[in-house]
């Protein structure tokens, strides 16, 4: 028997590559045999692998990006990332070797950029230390940790009754114009209002682009700009970029949950990514189902959304949270898409058309809204005020609808509606002004005592602004420790019940004061 | 079709086994691994060439220890090996050095390993007292 020894073979072996990988090699190379619509069919690359970028050879000599989506016996169809116009017959394509990655890293805060990373701002070119995969995989079972810490959104309507932790996949579902993009921005917003540190990701998927610059503005205005990356497509982009956009952003929000801290993305929206990924699969040939979507559009969002998640204290504890956008039509929440993203997330906020035009907004749906995990991440003061308000906004809804029919109704009854009233008019919250928690506990503390009962309808919101003044103005100390979240005591609860009944009192007084002039 | 990594072991032993380890052969693999872009197989690959020559009755063990192994100690590896495969014609216990191990020895071989390291019974008895506990 020859001598042997595996480590020796080893050494040859690895030595052997390092000198094969120095030669000059042999190149793969594959021709474009056909090309249109954002799509490329190759011949002669049999070993390129999924999702692998090439290279192809424009007529004018520059060179156009594609990833390998359908891997057939014969050729291959790639998707084109750029323009194709300058991608004819007969270009040769070489294979890169690697799959897509994106910049990532503190260099894109406060950055707008496209699905590459490459700047849409105008700035400085971005140059990150680390690059990330575009396709990753989600943390495993022993990677992660139940949910447990406030992602606080700053509005009352969400933070009491649905609330939502940092790690979970909330998703916000309605009409057109029923302002669900605003419950995101606002929950951006917050993020900066509150000093929470958590960085905003937010992806426009086939967005109009004036309304990314208006959206930009409006976030350098309000101090929100400085820790968020806007991640844009236009509806003029290649379906390719829509549909690489989330799985970059993703990305870019999972850097910062790697390294232990908390980041928030948003999904605006996942229908327009479904339809974007749907137009690809359809120029690819691949076999159409339900509504025409591939029979893979589950998967397109449940490895998406998977991807955002709470870690173990041993992978640092970080968190990305996922607020993805789905826009339905007429109110069917039973249509593909919705009914899909609804089973893959903890949860969602449903946003509804006649709420809104009723005038409450955020027009959430309380009945139809739910979160599935974030009742463990609510914070203690929130939980205390908040436990009751979904039940007693449903029987005032119950009962509002009844009364329609009947004007004699019991004391009981008409106890339950007046307050289901009030709770309404002090769910309704002005765009871009989130809630500390102090506040949010304290209109809510108030009217659960029943403060606001006897404060006529229109004049409930000014005297919850009167009572937050207050408390601001006199009782500082109070506010700070409110806010920690922590259960408040008997002693706090008696003070900010003293200012709310103060306060309201004055409201009913004026009313009447005013009745009485009303009637000389 | 891609062949398997089983099969490509089981050539590489067989060559090897009748003739030794030549660096021709070194460079058909490098080549095959990289026009296949199966680099990331080596490690892999070698367990296998490995767990094949074992059966083949060329067993190479690994010992780790925190000390030299004296004779005593290698004869009786030796027994061990021969214990778990009596076809064995040459059997190949090449040191490793390793500190951690605190006492006792590690034994590696491509598919088995037999820790008899004081780290290891360090670590059962943590395990078996702070169980539930955390």
């Amino acid at each position: 028997m020859p001598e042997l020894s595996i480590t020796e073979l080893s050494e040859d072996i690895r030595s052997a590559i390092a000198e094969l990988k120095q030669r000059p090699d042999i190149e793969n190379v594959g021709v474009v045999t056909r090309v249109g619509d954002g799509v490329a069919w190759v011949y002669g690359l049999a070993k390129a692998g999924f999702n692998e970028m090439l290279e192809i050879e424009g007529v004018d000599g520059s060179k156009v990006t594609a990833f390998a989506l359908n891997l057939g016996e014969d050729e291959i169809g790639a998707v084109l990332i750029g323009e194709d116009a300058s991608v004819k017959a007969g270009a040769k394509v070489r294979l890169s070797g690697h799959v897509l990655e994106v910049p990532v890293g503190p260099e894109l805060v406060g950055r707008v950029v496209d699905p590459l990373g490459n700047p849409l701002d105008g700035g400085d070119p971005i140059k990150t230390k680390q690059t990330y995969r575009v396709e990753r995989h989600a943390p495993g079972v022993l990677d992660r940790k139940h949910v447990h810490e406030p992602m606080m959104t700053g509005i009352m309507a969400v933070d009491a009754t649905v609330p939502i932790g940092r790690g979970q996949r909330e998703l916000i579902i309605g009409d057109r114009q029923t302002g669900k993009t605003a419950v995101a921005v606002d929950t951006m917003v917050n993020q900066a209002k509150q000093k929470t540190g958590v960085i905003n990701v937010y992806v426009a998927i086939g967005q109009k682009l004036s309304k990314i610059a208006a959206l930009k503005e409006r976030l350098t205005r309000e101090g929100v700009m400085k820790q968020t990356i806007i991640v844009a497509t236009g509806p003029s982009d290649p379906a390719a970029l829509l549909y690489l956009a989330p799985y970059s952003g993703s990305s870019m929000g999972e850097y910062f949950r790697d390294n232990g801290k908390h980041a928030l993305i948003i999904y605006d929206d996942l229908t327009k990514h479904a339809a974007a990924y749907r137009q690809m699969s359809l120029l690819l040939r691949r076999p159409p189902g339900r509504e025409a979507y591939p029979g893979d559009v589950f998967y397109l969002h449940s490895r998406l959304l998977e991807r955002s998640a709470k870690l173990s204290d041993k992978l640092g504890a970080g968190s990305l949270t996922a607020l993805p956008i789905i826009e339905t039509q007429a109110g069917d929440i039973s249509a593909y898409i919705p009914t899909n993203v609804i089973s893959i997330t903890d949860g969602q906020i449903f946003l509804e058309t006649n709420l809104f035009y009723q005038g409450i907004r955020p027009a959430i749906s309380v009945g139809l809204s739910v979160s599935r995990v974030g009742g463990d991440a609510q914070s203690k003061a929130i939980k205390s005020v908040g436990g009751g308000l979904k039940l007693d906004l449903a029987q005032f809804r119950e009962l509002a609808a009844f009364s329609q029919f009947s004007t004699d109704l019991d004391a009981e009854t008409r106890q339950t509606i007046e307050r289901g009233q009030r709770l309404t008019e002090l769910l309704k919250q002005a765009q871009y002004s989130p809630y500390s928690i102090w506040e949010m506990y304290a209109s809510l503390y108030a009217a659960n005592n029943g403060c606001f009962d006897e404060v006529p309808l229109e004049k409930v919101k000014l005297a919850e602004e009167a009572i937050h003044r207050e408390l601001k103005a006199k009782h500082a100390k109070l506010t700070e420790e409110l806010n920690s979240g922590d259960k408040p005591t008997d002693a706090q609860n008696a003070s900010v019940l003293k200012v709310a009944k103060a306060i309201t009192a004055s409201y009913k007084v004026e009313t009447k004061k005013t009745d009485k002039a009303g009637k000389e | 079709m891609k062949t398997s990594r089983t099969r490509i072991a089981h050539t590489i032993a067989d060559r090897t086994l009748k003739d030794g380890l030549k660096k021709k052969l070194s460079q058909e693999i490098a080549a095959y691994l990289l026009s296949e872009r199966r680099v990331g197989d080596l490690d892999s690959l070698l367990r296998d060439v490995q767990a094949d020559w074992a059966e083949a009755g060329f067993v190479e063990v690994l010992a780790a220890s925190a000390h030299p192994l004296t004779a005593a100690t290698r004869a009786d590896i030796e027994k061990r090996i021969k214990s778990l495969y009596p076809n064995a014609k040459r059997i190949i216990v090449t040191e490793a050095h390793d500190p951690e191990v605190i006492g006792g020895v590690c034994l590696s071989l491509a598919n088995q390993q037999l820790d008899l390291t004081v780290e290891a019974k360090l670590n059962k008895f943590k395990q078996l007292t702070t169980a539930g506990k955390e």
